[in-house]
């Protein structure tokens, strides 16, 4: 596939000739860090606080959903010392300003349970987010008392949420309970880092009976417990998972215990808050989602940009209607073997091949999936297999060690697939889903193992992949195997889906992004000031059309113009690593870059609250424009200097 | 006591020359004399000298053989039980005889010959005692076929050509190489007779070959002419002109230097004993060993002049080349005994006085009945059993690394129950400290190490599996097999992220699990050990799958038939994975269990756990164990150093490695178990404090060897005696703090919190399997004067000196709450006298007492387990 740029852009071009290219104003902009408590229940209001910098001028609070509502109630200066990590590597002493933001938060009766995202608004512009966690269960503070020592810990009765703080480093928090014999509880930890820069490490959660010991009567004793620890929402930023301990023990004897809560490496400070969620435990294989933790976000998984390439993604049967939607179709008529898709050549199947599919892409722009297949054991033998017809998908469970599952479908001569997969209880790494794809003769064709040099070129390293595509050169039968990675680890919360569909050539994630590649979700402006952003758009599955951009529902006085640009940041074209990539088509696709000028005019009025911008995405194929596609929602705030110094004014 | 002798002095001289050997501490002179005149000693006794012990019996050893074949011979050795308790080998002071010298007859001294089939006994007489010992004869026809190996083989061990100090050395000398004692006849014989130099890194010979034999002209070969130094050698001549080993070389050459011969089917040395495997001689005392072949037809060879005899410590005993071990100071040692592919051990005690009334010493379990027998056949007393104050200290530190509370060791030193130290092994047992400690021991011996998370979830194993006291062969199978993202998979991550080198793991895993170290046997069959680069290479295949995959730190083991990718090119026309080819022969090396047995292709589909089924089961796993656990209790190993288990390093106690290692398995690889029989022996419990009788014994656990506290164990003792515990900080990118109050043994990876003490008392790294050496440097002595560990805390606000301050304690209950809290002891009077005045003279009561206590922590007696 040959690159092109700029990619196609519908709005004008714009010269960069007034040479206004400020840089943005980060430092001015607000930041939290953290919020205390970090939830509520429905039907309550609260104060919560919140802490970061360049908070003086915070005058409203933003929700990304309907139900909570908040006023600022008062603003508190610190000066903190902090440790500066120097050039060196060492660590010196500081001093910075903090502000703490004192809210009164009403939560709706309605209000949904889970993560909402919370930002300050500031004559500054608009913060990051936070997200405040909605639990059904009542809630308590940590006791004002110290509670970091088992005889000090804080009796609290469950169902209950408790928020806390580790305030220092190495601090460890203690709760009491009363249990009765046979009682089944499950314990959780919940914390803001996934949205929070300064907070880093997991969190820990260790439950004792006080039993004592022959050395010390008022030694603890540590309880064993069934570990679901697993990755939570968010990542790190080192952009591994964010894990979060969840512990279930069945309680044969009444008494007294304790949870303590800390981090694994003992971190702490004024952003270290958390929630414990103690509730009794659901019986064992009731059909919890053992993935799931309360704080997944309150109105389902709905990413940010689209995402079709984590193993956590919805793969339900309006899935290929989603991604068709990314699509354009060529032809009404499918004349000359152009089946509707927006590639000109490697995905189309041959006119002998032609697949149900593909006749009713002719038919219909959207597509329903058919139920899932469920596999049916035995199927670890190609004479167990279980019998395709593609679209489709499959849904099993990897329920002992060594299970393999095998599932065989025709593929015709040049027809190209997708194979995507999701595993919607247990993520990687603790299961971790290895598909196969191999002909009648058992030679492998495909899987979703993706290798590349890594390391100082010293090394391969490998990945697993949720999505793969092949193109398969003769007509015939072939077997799809997926098995766990591992020949030991299996159970029935192993569970996948796989999608087997032919690939359709479509827009796939587009969004704003930072030079370091995260995606920019909000923007705060200054009237004459503008504002250059990097657009990284991908190709999927042979998509080579055009892809249109626009800005749309932009504030008065505010435009979007496109932009030239001298360099191109070679990182945000990078998909995996160059070096050594296996087959790296087969799992990353094209991408391009394109910039857009957001540019506030001197008169532009400023906006007391954030205004959605929507980036909006057109294909283009053969001179056909297909329907715009909502592809990245931003937020954007338009300050008036003048706001800003007299604030700074008033402040000083 | 009187002599028989009327004229000793001369016959002692004569004596001397006759003999020329084998002399029991000078008193044998009187047994020589009497052996010389062939006098029956009267039933009155025989005597050594006029003060020496009596000689009260004797008997020969074997006492009955059966000879197989042609030519067939034994050694027996005669000997005397004294009464003074020893034994001692008197065979050349003896009179033997063959009762029917048709079917056998006399060689060397004490050896037997077969002549024809039958029935007859080998006569001992000395002093009037009279032995027998019964020899039958059979198959006097059949010849033993030629073996290249054992004959010609067996003169190469023997003249040590083939030691690994010369042609059996790594890359052999002068071109030419012989496998290390003779262990790989078939290629000797290819250097030997195709010629050749030999390379390490190729099967390829050097340069062309030219035979060092010569058919033709036998005399000219080069395998004669180089050891009998007719031409240059540098080393020396091995193989005079007309000794027997040459002339039998010459015969081998002259009729063809055939592998095997007159048809037959090899040899088989089935195996090669020598007697006695363990003896005790004064200084300067002599005995004779007697070595056995024993072959796979029945027949048994004496081969006591045709092996290879090294003493492994010449301060205590010297051998010679027949095999005769002459004490030389007090101590104990090993001697080796090497012939073709085989080897043996015998085990020398040499003592300075024997010990008439050997004390009655209780035994609580077969520990003490397999230590006490040895110091009873060594003539050495164990010391008395320790003290309460002693023993409870030792064993909290043994079993939690924690020491007792001073008010716990009140109310033990107090008690009057009999079985308060059962019940305080239980109580420790299951005590939560006993996890903490444990914990941190194996997460040395499993090396815990690398990313936090990483650190967290293998630490996690490691704590878990000793809380529910999981089955430690099941914990090791966890280990060698592991795969996913659980804890134990981390082992193979934690160099660099990636799987480790096949040579390390399989090098480090057999060294912990096995307690045998192969590392050399990677490039080379190993100098010093039975070790072949095949073995150690059939045992890497097992391994070759281990990968990766690599999602930041979420990292999951797996095993993928292609093996890990190794080469770095561009694109899949350039992908290569790990193979496991033997660095020599170029060969793939399928999956190889140690007795050479190849994993059948249907059990191949989970390569590790068919190795980890196949090492805990194997015998070495539960020796190794237990001699490591051993060694943990005891401060050295039955086999010493723990993990070093080979030929040339023998067990002091082989019989006891053996009963512990079956009652180990027999009770389901329970560490528990194990600790429960170790610490509950006698032996265990004897005081550290030596008598006059046992005070140089290291070896023989005749009394409790003190050892020093591991850097963590006494970072956290000194903390709780001064009552004002540690702080640690993180280094790296997490920076975060241990929760105050948290001891050292309890950090998940130490090494990973700055902190200068346990630097400087040198806590392991882990990035190499984990020896504590236990040696004491300046920077310690140091440490003590001027840092902040033995000053800082002394003084401490809210720490033990202030706190008893504070509660008005008297200087009397200060000093001993000192002793309790520290030493696990009240101070004697002597001390508590010295000490009380002590503080009474310095201006400043706080300042005295910080003094007193910063003296106890910095004493021999705190820093060790004693």
């Amino acid at each position: 596939m040959r690159l092109r740029l700029p990619t196609f852009l519908v709005v004008t071009l714009f010269l960069a000739a007034s040479g206004n290219w400020v840089s943005a104003k980060e430092k001015a902009d607000p930041q939290v860090n953290s919020l205390f408590p970090l939830g509520g229940q429905p039907g309550t209001s609260f104060e919560v606080r919140i802490r970061g910098e360049n908070l003086g001028s915070v005058y409203g609070v933003w929700f990304d959903s309907d139900g909570l509502a908040a006023e600022v109630r008062k603003i508190e200066k610190t000066v903190e010392e902090v440790d500066v990590v120097q050039q060196a590597g060492t660590t010196a002493k500081d001093t910075k300003e903090f502000h703490h933001v004192v809210l009164k938060l009403h939560v709706d009766d309605e209000a949904a349970v889970g993560a909402h995202t919370l930002r300050l608004v500031s004559r500054h512009g608009l913060s990051n987010p936070l997200s405040l966690l909605v639990n059904p269960e009542p809630q308590i503070h940590e006791s004002e008392q110290s509670i970091n020592s088992p005889s000090s810990a804080q009796p609290i009765e469950f169902p209950v949420v408790v928020n806390g703080r580790l305030g220092r480093p190495g601090e460890l928090d203690y709760y009491a309970f009363e249990v009765a014999e046979g009682e089944r509880l499950r314990f959780e930890v919940l914390t803001s880092t996934f949205t929070a820069a300064t907070v880093a490490g997991d969190p820990q959660l260790i439950l004792y009976e006080p039993t004592g010991s022959w050395f010390d009567p008022q030694r603890i004793k540590r309880l064993e417990v069934r570990d679901e620890t697993g990755p939570g929402p968010g990542t790190h930023r080192w952009a591994t998972s964010h894990f979060l301990p969840r512990l279930i023990r069945r309680f044969d004897r009444k008494g007294r215990y304790l949870a303590e809560v800390g981090t694994l490496e003992g971190q702490g400070g004024p952003d270290y808050s958390y929630q414990l969620r103690v509730v009794p435990a659901p019986a064992r294989n009731s059909g919890v989602n053992r993935r799931r933790f309360p704080g997944e976000p309150a109105h389902g998984s709905s990413p940010v940009v689209w995402q079709e390439r984590d193993f956590s993604r919805r793969i339900d049967r309006d899935h290929l209607s989603r991604l068709w939607s990314r699509a354009i179709r060529v032809s009404e008529s499918g004349q000359g073997g152009k089946t509707a898709v927006g590639a000109k050549d490697a995905a189309r199947p041959q006119e002998s091949n032609r697949t149900p599919l593909a006749e009713s892409i002719n038919r219909s722009n959207t597509l329903r999936l058919p139920s899932p297949t469920r596999e049916e054991e035995p199927n670890d033998w190609a004479s167990r297999a279980t019998e395709l017809s593609i679209p489709m998908t499959v849904e099993g469970a990897i329920q002992h060690p060594g299970d393999v599952d095998i599932f065989r479908f025709k593929a015709g001569s040049g027809q190209a697939l997708a194979f995507e997969i999701e595993t919607p209880e247990t993520l990687p790494p603790f299961f971790s889903p290895h598909l196969v794809i191999v002909d009648g003769t058992g030679t492998e064709l495909v899987s979703n193992i993706y290798r590349e040099v890594a390391g100082v070129g010293d090394d391969w390293i490998k990945s697993i992949k949720a999505k793969t595509v092949y193109t398969f050169e003769q007509a015939g039968e072939y077997f799809l195997q997926i098995r766990d990675l591992t020949t030991r680890r299996a159970a029935p919360h192993f569970r996948y889906r796989v999608l087997v569909r032919p690939q359709v050539p479509h827009v796939g994630e587009v969004a704003v992004k930072t030079g370091r590649g995260e995606v920019v979700d909000h923007i705060n402006l200054r009237s004459g000031e503008t504002r250059k952003l990097t657009v990284v758009t991908e190709s999927e599955e042979g998509f080579d059309g055009e892809i249109a951009l626009t800005l749309e529902n932009l504030p008065t006085g505010v435009q979007a113009l496109a932009a030239a640009t001298t360099t191109v940041n070679p990182r945000l074209l990078q998909t995996g690593n160059g070096r050594g990539a296996m087959h790296k088509e087969r799992f990353f696709p094209p991408r391009q870059l394109a910039t857009i000028v957001l540019l506030a005019g001197r008169d532009a009025p400023a906006t007391p609250m954030p205004q959605r911008i929507q980036l909006t995405a057109r294909p283009i194929v053969d001179g056909k424009i297909g329907k715009a596609l909502a592809v990245q929602e931003i937020l954007l705030m338009i300050c008036r200097p003048e706001m800003e110094q007299a604030t700074e004014a008033a402040r000083n | 006591m009187h002599s028989n002798s009327p004229n000793r002095e001369n016959l002692v001289s004569t004596g001397l020359n006759l003999a020329g050997r084998h002399w029991v501490k000078g008193a044998v002179l009187t047994v020589l004399i009497l052996s010389l005149g062939h006098r029956e000693a009267g039933s009155e006794g025989v005597r050594l000298n006029s003060s020496g012990p009596e000689l009260v019996s004797i008997r020969l050893e074997p006492e009955a053989v059966e000879l197989q074949g042609a030519g067939a011979t034994r050694r027996f050795l005669v000997l005397g039980e004294f009464s003074d308790g020893l034994q001692r080998e008197v065979t050349a002071a003896s009179r033997l005889r063959i009762a029917d010298p048709s079917t056998a007859r006399l060689g060397a001294l004490g050896q037997v010959v077969s002549v024809s089939s039958g029935r007859t006994e080998l006569i001992a007489e000395l002093g009037g005692r009279k032995a027998r010992a019964g020899i039958s004869t059979v198959d006097t026809e059949r010849r033993r076929p030629f073996s290249f190996n054992w004959d010609i083989g067996g003169i190469l061990t023997k003249r040590g050509c083939n030691s690994s100090s010369c042609h059996g050395g790594v890359k052999g000398r002068g071109g030419f190489r012989l496998s290390s004692d003779a262990t790989d006849a078939a290629e000797d014989y290819q250097w030997i007779v195709r010629g050749g130099g030999y390379q390490v890194l190729t099967a390829e010979p050097l340069g062309p070959r030219h035979s060092r034999i010569d058919l033709d002209r036998p005399e000219e070969s080069l395998l004669l002419q180089k050891p009998s130094f007719r031409v240059a050698h540098g080393g020396g001549e091995r193989l005079g002109v007309g000794t027997a080993d040459y002339e039998a070389v010459l015969n081998w050459v002259s009729r063809g230097a055939g592998f095997e011969g007159n048809g037959e089917e090899g040899l088989g040395v089935e195996r090669v004993e020598v007697f006695p495997s363990e003896a005790v001689i004064e200084e300067k005392g002599k005995h004779q060993l007697a070595v056995t072949a024993y072959f796979s037809d029945g027949r048994q060879e004496d081969i006591t002049g045709q092996v290879r005899y090294e003493s492994l410590n010449e301060e205590v005993v010297r051998i010679g080349e027949e095999g005769l071990v002459e004490g030389v100071g007090k101590g104990e040692a090993a001697v080796m005994i090497r012939t073709a592919g085989r080897a043996a051990e015998a085990r020398i005690g040499v003592i300075g006085e024997a010990i008439r009334e050997y004390p009655e010493v209780p035994r609580q379990n077969f520990i003490d009945e397999g230590v006490f027998e040895k110091l009873r056949r060594f003539h050495l007393i164990p010391s008395e059993l320790s003290g309460d104050g002693e023993f409870i200290r030792r064993v909290c530190l043994d079993l939690t690394g924690t020491l007792p509370p001073p008010e716990r060791v009140r109310e033990f030193l107090g008690s009057r129950e009999e079985d308060k130290r059962e019940k305080l092994i239980e109580a420790l047992l299951e005590s939560p400290e006993y996890v903490d400690y444990w914990t941190f021991r194996f997460a040395d011996l499993f090396r815990v190490r690398g990313h936090y998370r990483w650190v967290h979830v293998y630490w996690e194993w490691v704590r878990r599996s000793l809380a529910e006291n999981k089955s430690y062969d099941q914990m090791v199978r966890e280990s060698i097999a592991a795969q996913g993202y659980d804890g134990p998979s981390r082992i193979y991550l934690i160099d660099n992220n990636k799987p480790p080198a096949l040579e390390r793991v399989v090098a480090e895993q057999f060294r912990v699990f096995m307690g045998r170290r192969m590392d050399c046997a990677q490039c080379h069959n190993h100098p010093y050990d039975r070790w072949t680069q095949d073995q150690f290479w059939g045992l890497a295949a097992f391994y070759r799958r281990v990968t990766n995959t690599d999602w930041a730190f979420d990292n999951v083991v797996f095993d993928d038939p292609d093996g890990h990718e190794v080469n770095f090119g561009e694109g899949k026309s350039t992908l290569s994975f790990r193979e496991n080819r033997h660095p020599r022969t170029k060969q793939l090396v399928p999956p190889t269990f140690l007795d050479g047995r190849v994993l059948p292709g249907r059990d191949r589909r989970d390569l590790r756990r068919e190795l980890a089924a196949w090492m805990t089961t194997h015998p070495y796993f539960a020796q190794a164990t237990v001699n490591r656990m051993w060694g943990h209790f005891f401060g050295r190993g039955i086999v010493d150093p723990v993990d070093d288990f080979r030929l040339g390093n023998p067990p002091t106690h082989p019989n006891l490695l053996d009963r512990l290692a079956r009652d180990f398995q027999e009770h389901g690889y329970d560490l528990k178990h194990l600790m429960r029989r170790i610490v509950s022996s006698r032996t265990y419990q004897l005081a550290s404090r030596p008598n006059a009788n046992n005070r140089g014994d290291r070896l023989n656990y005749s009394h409790a060897y003190p050892r020093p506290l591991e850097a963590e164990v006494l970072l956290d003792a000194i903390s709780t005696v001064t009552g004002v515990p540690e702080l640690y900080k993180a280094e790296g990118m997490l920076s975060g703090t241990a929760p105050p109050g948290t001891r050292a043994i309890n950090l998940k990876y130490p090494a990973s919190y700055a902190n200068r003490f346990l630097e400087v008392f040198e806590r392991p790294k882990r990035d190499v399997v984990v020896a504590r050496d236990g040696k004491v440097n300046l920077m310690q002595a140091l440490h003590m004067t001027v840092s902040p560990t033995y000053n800082e805390k002394l003084g401490k606000e809210g720490g033990r000196i202030d706190r008893l301050l504070r509660r008005g304690a008297s200087n009397r209950e200060i000093i001993e709450e000192f002793y309790l809290a520290a030493l696990s002891r009240f101070p004697n009077e002597e001390e508590q006298a010295g000490l009380e005045r002590l503080i009474q003279n310095q201006s400043s009561r706080r300042e005295a007492l910080e003094d007193l206590l910063w003296a106890v922590i910095c004493s021999r007696e705190f820093a060790s387990n004693h």
